[in-house]
């Protein structure tokens, strides 16, 4: 679970989503103000760039499908409209990986989403169901407490027993409501969800129908389901996919970014929206400060410096982009809350030592090991050097 | 009048262009086929023809005397050149080279490398339309730049480029063109248009991989009407722009339309096969005159020219041959299977990871073709190309999964086709270059079983020596090392060998001649390309037996990928292991008087990563890794000793010591610290007895009392016989245990005592009589103080005569005698 610490900003903000979801709906039928929300839907968020692309979309739409694969694919990737509308790149990274998820979509196969933790994997499922249904609400949160009821369909239990089997004593899950309403649905850590829960998806991916024998009926897919699901491969065997259902999905893995100069966009980027959704008072961070803790990482996550004359051992912790991000963005609060608002080396030490000492032992050993052969002789590393060891002890 | 000149401009290997181009030879019947290449080889050209001969093949051409500058060029089945040359020799038409002949190639550049590299960029950077001469360089480039650097007649400028060569033209051309082609300025334009002029084409039509342009807009084409009419025009309007080519490159284009012009005189439809980058330079024939003023006086050299059978691994790019394709493999299925190509890959692959135990359903293999095809359409292709199907296999079949994928990129994309040439072609450079050693040592090879003793301080038996360990490296076991009788050990002066030549080595040779053309530089590059994949045991085993070869210039690449192997090695066992040989070569390397490569840093480097890991390593060991671990402080106690410096013995001496101390240590590994301590001379008596009277002290369970016990004595009972502090010891921890803790340790202590020598026994046993006096022996132990009592004593007589096997006198049978347990 260590691991899956940087990350987690990811997941309790889709939680709260869950909560300003409901709360937005008491709020519509009360009182008009809405609460601020925290972390709005990507179709919420890129609503403009969205309805831009369906405008000028002429390609040919697959069934069900709000863009067409390549109105997605610009989408995802960024570019520029003929109205001269810039769309913003939500995945830096390679082109292949994303053109493979939406020919899968488009070829009626499920998507299986796989990777380190902090590779952006919900994120671009995300994305992608807001392009191609336009809705990512229909989430199912995968966890080892997840049951069949979160992939088929609950009972308002007060109901069921005051009026017997009824349509309206029926709960729909997220996965019922994407199979009516012809829409994506994503799953979230698939391979938590223990095996008996996901093998419920076998036979509704592959007939695409949901029987509820309580009420005779059966529920008949719309063109345009389809089901995203996400998985990271570092905690692997908690729930193994078994064969059968991993036959259902192509995998597409979302690698850690190729070169350093894509992992410090993403960085930026991300450390440049999330300093100011989080209001944080300090000034941007320099380039400067994020080319060292990115640099830090790809060596560390590589084996090797880069410019390829040394080795260094690995540590245990991931190292994705997602936890540079969250070390930068640390060192900015730190930076606007302690120190003067600029970024410097000791702001970044903490974090960056919490970051890749995640074994006491053999990572501390790893850590300083690279602290003392690499770190140290970088004639303008010396002050982080120094924080470092500071912070070591 | 002169007959007419058809000009088919190809790319290298690329099987779209062979089969338009076979058909369009067919449609076009003409009566004479002339293809880029060198006509030095014509002479061997008819051998092409051979039902033998089976691609893919290389044409060898290199001058005569130096085969280390050879120049490669291979053929494929699907390689339009092939194809130009099977259909005029099946028609029996006559079939040319047209190319500047290398004779004059080879007479024009001292430098060997530096001119083919030259000529290569210009024409075609990587792989893409034009010659097959650029094929020849790099290949060769990299084994060829170590020869190089060993006559030093080089310039540091082309070493620089024959690295760069194999990566990136870019870099590579502007200091050859500089030495080339006496100084002619080009522009930055001008150069980009020269070293990618397909680039420039695929950016106009949006592409910005040319290699897919060209895929997609010629290879992946089904209807090949217009195609060469296309391709020259687009050439044309390229070299509108450029201007025209100078200094070698002009000779090259010079030499080519002279030879079509001879051509046309006798012949009614000549067939043109050329790059596609020469081919509007090749259409107006008019100039005769200034070609052969270019032309003239050209230095000529003699040249030999040859086939050899090819690998397909060769051809790749990987293989550092710069014209290479990618995926030949890939090339020949479109070659044999145009139609439906998609599909039967996709079937192919998942057969292949059907064989290796890896789920592939026919469902699979049809949503492998489904996806393929929507990546197609969504990159706006008219067909799934190998990029779309590697991409559909590794997220449909292999899960994502990296292993199966290059399981496939191995076995289908590259494939392991190895050609075959017939009989009566000529002998491969490396062959002679082992012929012309085995002339020199007067070694001759012979299908006999012979002995031969070599005394290594004569410069011939050491030369001989270094001949025979360098082809056993690249895989020629001519020699046989056998045991020198009476003495081993590899510091001797003398090598004992037996050899026998067999047919198949022949094979062999031509093996190695992929490595390179001279025993040596294949040697430099055979240990080169193993020390790639090997780790760290077979790295060190390596570096043991490349010094016997005496290839100096292999020694430090392959020591620095020893230090960086060892840096990530977790292992500590494994480390202990690799010292030993590591140790020997330090030692022993210079008795052969080659050249002593300094090994210490690299020892010092492993024996600090041991010392420092070694006790983590030694903590919570079972029985088993136990006695591993003490076979690897032997392996490193040997090393040390062999050594014999004092630095290293004392941070070793240190270790032992603080492994003895720690409580955590299994307690064999403990007392062979102990024992090893005490070989170093650490520990004298007073000491080792404390030490032992702690580890054996009743607190401890007897069973690790035993074990510690074990390890100290195991191997040797001197330590018993000199040592009279252990013996008291131990005698007193024996004495005082009870009886059901004696028959459970039992066993380890007959381990322990299992490998003494029979002197040693005597010598115990006779100890056993001599060491008296004060012990620390319990009541039950019987008191050698005590006279003998001669009733008791004849009690043993006839056990004693039953074992002597003479006659017994009369007793009463004697009780079990406690001592006899001991040795």
């Amino acid at each position: 679970m260590t691991s899956e610490s940087p990350t987690q900003h990811v997941k309790t903000d889709a939680k709260t989503d869950a909560k300003t979801d409901a709360k937005t709906d008491a709020a519509e039928a009360g009182t008009p103000p809405r609460p601020q929300i925290l972390r709005p839907h990507a179709e919420e968020l890129f609503a403009e760039e969205l309805s831009a692309l369906r405008r000028e979309d002429e390609r040919p739409r697959p069934p069900g499908w709000v863009l067409s694969p390549w109105a997605t694919k610009l989408y995802l990737l960024g570019g520029t409209l003929r109205s001269g509308l810039a769309i913003r790149p939500k995945y830096i990274g390679s082109a292949r990986l994303i053109e493979i998820a939406i020919a899968t979509l488009a070829t009626d196969r499920a998507l299986l989403l796989y990777g380190v933790p902090g590779t952006a994997k919900s994120w671009v499922s995300e994305h992608l169901a807001a392009a191609i249904s336009g809705d990512s609400k229909l989430l199912v949160q995968g966890t080892a407490g997840t049951d069949e009821s979160a992939m088929r369909y609950g009972w308002n239990y007060a109901r069921l027993l005051a009026e017997g089997p009824s349509a309206e004593a029926l709960v729909p899950s997220p996965m019922m409501r994407a199979l009516e309403g012809g829409k994506l649905a994503r799953i979230e850590e698939l391979t938590r969800v223990p095996s008996e829960v996901q093998d419920t998806l076998i036979t509704l991916l592959s007939e695409k129908i949901l029987p509820v024998p309580e009420l005779g009926i059966e529920i008949q897919g719309r063109k345009g389901f389809n089901v995203i699901a996400t998985a990271n491969n570092r905690d692997r065997g908690v729930n193994e996919l078994s064969s059968a259902l991993l036959r259902r999905f192509n995998t597409v893995v979302l690698p850690t970014p190729a070169t350093l100069e894509e992992e410090l966009a993403i960085v930026e980027q991300r450390v440049g929206e999330l300093g100011r959704s989080l209001e944080l008072p300090a000034e941007k961070p320099a380039l400067a400060e994020i080319r060292r803790v990115v640099t830090i990482f790809r060596e560390l996550r590589g084996g090797k410096t880069l410019d390829g004359k040394a080795k260094v051992k690995s540590p245990s912790a991931t190292l994705s982009p997602a936890e540079a991000i969250s070390v930068v963005t640390n060192g900015l609060a730190m930076a606007a809350y302690y120190g003067d608002g600029e970024v410097k080396a000791a702001d970044l030490a903490a974090s960056l030592t919490g970051a890749i000492v995640k074994d006491p032992v053999q990572d501390r050993l790893v850590w300083l090991e690279y602290l003392q052969t690499v770190v140290k002789e970088r004639e303008d590393w010396k002050d982080l050097y120094r924080a470092c060891r500071d912070v070591l002890g | 009048m002169a007959g007419d000149v058809h000009i088919f401009g190809i790319r290298h290997h690329g099987p779209g262009c062979a089969r338009s181009l076979r058909a369009a030879l067919e449609a076009l019947e003409p009566d004479c086929v002339l293809v880029e290449g060198p006509p030095d080889a014509e002479g061997v050209l008819s051998l092409a023809g051979d039902e033998a001969m089976t691609p893919p093949v290389a044409l060898l051409i290199y001058p005569d005397g130096a085969p280390e500058r050879a120049a490669y060029y291979p053929f494929a089945v699907f390689s339009p050149e092939w194809q130009a040359i099977r259909y005029g020799l099946g028609r029996g038409i006559p079939v040319r080279f047209m190319d500047l002949p290398l004779a004059n190639r080879f007479a024009a550049q001292p430098q060997p490398a530096a001119e083919p590299s030259d000529d290569k960029t210009p024409t075609k950077p990587a792989e893409m339309g034009a010659d097959e001469n650029d094929a020849s360089p790099p290949a060769k480039a990299a084994t060829e730049a170590k020869a190089k650097a060993d006559d030093g007649a080089s310039e540091p400028a082309d070493e620089a480029d024959k690295s760069a060569d194999t990566n990136d033209t870019n870099g590579a051309k502007a200091p050859s063109e500089t030495s080339g082609t006496s100084g002619t300025s080009g522009t930055n334009d001008r150069t980009d248009l020269r070293i990618d002029p397909l680039g420039v084409l695929a950016e106009a039509a949006g592409y910005n991989d040319r290699e897919l342009w060209w895929e997609h807009q010629v290879e992946q084409r089904q209807d090949p009407t217009g195609l060469f009419q296309g391709i020259l025009e687009a050439m044309t309007a390229l070299r509108a722009e450029h201007p025209p080519p100078v200094g070698h490159e002009a000779q090259r284009e010079a030499s080519m339309r002279k030879i079509i012009r001879a051509a046309r005189r006798k012949h009614a439809r000549v067939a043109v096969v050329c790059g596609a980058w020469h081919g509007p330079a090749l259409v107006d024939l008019r100039g005769a005159k200034a070609d052969s003023a270019l032309l003239k006086g050209m230095a000529k050299k003699k040249v030999v020219a040859t086939w050899i059978p090819w690998t397909y691994d060769r051809m790749t790019y990987r293989s550092g041959y710069g014209a290479g394709v990618r995926s030949p493999g890939w090339y020949q299925h479109l070659w044999e299977a145009p139609d439906r190509a998609a599909i039967r890959w996709a079937t192919r692959a998942a057969r292949l990871l059907r064989r290796q135990d890896l789920d592939a359903s026919s469902a699979g293999v049809i949503e492998v073709v489904r996806l393929a095809e929507t990546l197609a359409a969504l990159r706006d292709l008219p067909l799934p190309g190998l990029a779309e199907l590697r991409q559909a296999l590794g997220s449909v079949l292999c899960h994502g999964e990296a292993a199966p994928l290059r399981l496939i990129a191995h076995e289908l994309e590259v494939g392991h086709a190895l050609g075959e040439v017939p009989e009566g072609a000529p002998m491969v450079p490396l062959h002679q270059d082992l012929q012309r050693w085995q002339k020199k040592l007067r070694l001759r090879p012979s299908a006999e079983i012979r002995d031969l003793k070599l005394d290594l301080r004569k410069e011939t038996d050491l030369l001989r020596s270094t001949l025979l360990h360098r082809l056993l490296l690249l895989g020629v076991d001519w020699g046989e090392r056998t045991e020198a009788s009476g003495e081993r050990g590899d510091g001797s002066f003398r090598e004992q060998w037996r050899l026998q030549w067999r047919p198949e080595l022949a094979v062999l040779v031509i093996e190695a001649n992929l490595y390179g053309n001279t025993v040596e530089e294949a040697t430099i590059e055979q240990v080169r390309q193993a020390s790639t994949v090997a780790g760290l045991g077979e790295l060190t085993i390596l570096l043991e037996r490349i010094l016997p070869a005496d290839i100096g210039a292999a020694i430090p690449p392959l020591l620095a990928r020893l230090q960086a192997v060892a840096a990530v090695t977790a292992d500590v066992r494994e480390l202990m292991r690799a010292l030993p040989p590591l140790a020997r070569v330090s030692r022993y390397g210079s008795v052969r008087g080659s050249r002593e490569a300094d090994l210490a840093p690299l020892i010092d480097g492993f024996l600090g990563r041991i010392l420092v890991g070694l006790a983590p390593a030694c903590a919570s060991l079972d029985d088993d890794s136990a006695a591993e671990m003490i076979e690897g402080l032997g392996e490193v106690h040997e090393a040390i000793r062999l050594l014999d410096r004092s630095d290293l013995r004392e941070a070793w001496t240190l270790a032992l010591r603080a492994l003895m101390e720690r409580e955590v240590c299994h307690p064999r590994v403990r007392g062979r610290a102990a024992r090893l301590r005490l070989e170093l001379g650490d520990l004298e008596e007073p000491g080792l007895g404390e030490a032992a009277s702690l580890a054996l002290s009743r607190a401890h369970e007897p069973s690790r009392a035993a074990a510690w016990a074990e390890g100290l004595l195991r191997g040797s009972g001197l330590v018993l016989v000199h040592q009279d502090a252990i013996w008291r010891v131990l005698d007193g921890w024996l004495c005082a245990l009870s009886e059901e803790a004696f028959a459970a340790i039992a066993p380890m202590l007959r381990r322990a005592f299992s490998e003494f020598t029979d002197p040693e026994r005597r010598t115990m046993a006779a100890k056993v009589r001599t060491l008296g006096g004060p012990r620390q022996g319990s009541a039950n132990t019987p008191d050698r103080g005590t006279p003998l009592d001669p009733e008791r004593a004849a009690r043993v007589l006839p056990v004693l005569a039953a074992i002597l096997g003479v006659a017994a006198p009369e007793a009463p049978p004697a009780p079990r005698n406690p001592a006899e347990e001991l040795p």
